[in-house]
């Protein structure tokens, strides 16, 4: 897997973990971000590919700053790693729904620091800054969060924004032409059918544009394909408020 | 390796990761100082034309030494990627192996298949650890590599304090340019040092 810097402020970072190369499991990112001496885990991901992160990830923060992690929520691709993890740092407070903790702990690791999440959302301190837990439920799970940084203005959107892409990807939806809707037109093919048959409820959908609209967002970081940026944020929050979900049939 | 527990290792391990972060981020910051250095030499050294001509070859030797520093650091990163990915690779299927090597005998007795996983996982753990053995090889193969450089900087650093002697006229300039070479190369040293212990700690 390759690691790359999004984000950067003084010390305040946002990193990517991307394009894993064990292809008999779903791909999936996983994001870190960094504040002062913290840092914090966003979907740590799954027990096969967990060696493959960790060796990225480590390039770029050293392990002993990894004090957090958020779990979006209970999916194997996204916590199954929590074992080996908390092998690695048995002081990392995990955050995840409260609906989750009880089903997250049959991954292992007992003895974890896992905090339950109230519904209605809330933040987590990481060094000197604050993150919001803005809730996200029934897209796809039922206890689902996102979580926003209003100082780099980045949404880790988990599950939502998801792109199936082929391996070799990049961690961006192509940007280099912004102002034109060909790239976002071309990558959003490849999100179609997950969003449409992952995603159960168009309530819940309506609402999460409905909040996210409201945000000031320059990287919408999805924890499968690629990170939408700029013109191409809105673009998709449009494109998933027109879509219709929670559908089995093509 | 073999003569720590799982636990030591991955204490260890997680040693080098941090120790590795600490080390390529020091030696960067060092790194742009000696280029500065060298720098500033070559700028005293262009101010005086050709009487400071030899300690011109000195400063660009110099230059030309930490960019080499600089490529072995990358490749050392390099060299770390393989050993941390094998024991992390060994910490999942330990892992696993424990979650089987936790049911008593007679479970296992009535399920042979068990048995046959576990002899797997035994197998795929040596294999592993046959590869660790080599990308330690390569490990200190690199860290050679980046000592040799280093003693190459230190060898410049002498010829450039040797022909700083000889200049009567600008003695004081290059002395203190040298100096300030001089306590840049063995921070630089020092830094090596500190890494190649923190690895030995691990992987003898």
């Amino acid at each position: 897997m390759k690691a790359e810097k999004f984000y950067s402020e003084g010390s305040h970072n946002w990193f990517i973990v991307y394009d894993q190369s064990e292809a008999r499991v779903i791909d999936s990112n996983v994001y870190a971000v960094q504040i002062d001496e913290s840092t914090l885990l966003c979907d740590p991901g799954g027990f096969e590919v967990f060696p493959q992160v960790f060796s990225a990830l480590v390039d770029m923060v050293p392990p002993s700053s990894i004090t957090a992690a958020f779990v979006s929520h209970q999916d194997p691709d996204i916590a199954s790693s929590l074992p080996l993890w908390n092998a690695c740092g048995a002081d990392i407070v995990w955050h995840t729904s409260a609906l989750w903790v009880g089903f997250i702990r049959h991954y292992g690791a007992l003895e974890a620091n896992i905090q339950g999440i109230a519904d209605e959302g809330g933040e987590i301190v990481v060094g000197s800054g604050r993150l919001q837990l803005i809730p996200a439920h029934y897209l796809h799970s039922s206890g689902n969060f996102n979580l926003y940084d209003a100082a780099a203005k980045v949404l880790f959107s988990g599950d939502i924004g998801a792109a199936l892409l082929p391996p070799g990807h990049q961690p961006f939806v192509e940007r280099r032409n912004i102002d034109s809707p060909e790239a976002f037109d071309a990558h959003i093919k490849h999100a179609e059918f997950f969003h449409r048959r992952w995603m159960p409820s168009n309530t819940a959908k309506r609402a999460w544009c409905d909040r996210v609209s409201s945000l000031d967002i320059d990287f919408l970081c999805p924890q499968h394909g690629a990170i939408y940026t700029g013109k191409n944020v809105e673009r998709f929050i449009e494109w998933f408020d027109g879509l219709e979900v929670g559908c089995a049939s093509n | 390796m073999s003569h720590l527990s799982l636990e030591e290792m991955r204490s260890g391990f997680l040693g080098i990761a941090d120790a590795t972060f600490e080390f390529q981020r020091n030696l960067k910051r060092r790194l742009r100082e000696i280029d500065r250095k060298a720098l500033n030499a070559q700028v005293l050294v262009r101010r005086h034309g050709q009487e400071l001509a030899g300690y011109g070859v000195v400063a660009r030797s110099f230059r030309d030494g930490a960019q080499r520093l600089q490529q072995a650091a990358m490749q050392l990163q390099h060299a770390i990627h393989p050993l941390m990915l094998g024991f992390m690779e060994t910490l999942r299927d330990s892992h696993q192996a424990e979650q089987l090597q936790r049911l008593s005998v007679a479970v296992r007795e009535r399920a042979p298949q068990l048995n046959e996983t576990l002899r797997r996982h035994q197998h795929m753990l040596e294999m592993r650890s046959d590869q660790s053995r080599h990308a330690t090889l390569r490990l200190s193969h690199m860290l050679k590599r980046v000592e040799h450089i280093v003693t190459e900087l230190e060898y410049v650093v002498i010829n450039g304090r040797i022909e700083a002697a000889l200049k009567t006229d600008v003695r004081t300039a290059l002395t203190q340019v040298s100096a300030d070479m001089n306590k840049a190369v063995i921070q630089v040293r020092q830094l090596l040092r500190e890494y190649a212990a923190s690895i030995g700690r691990v992987l003898p």
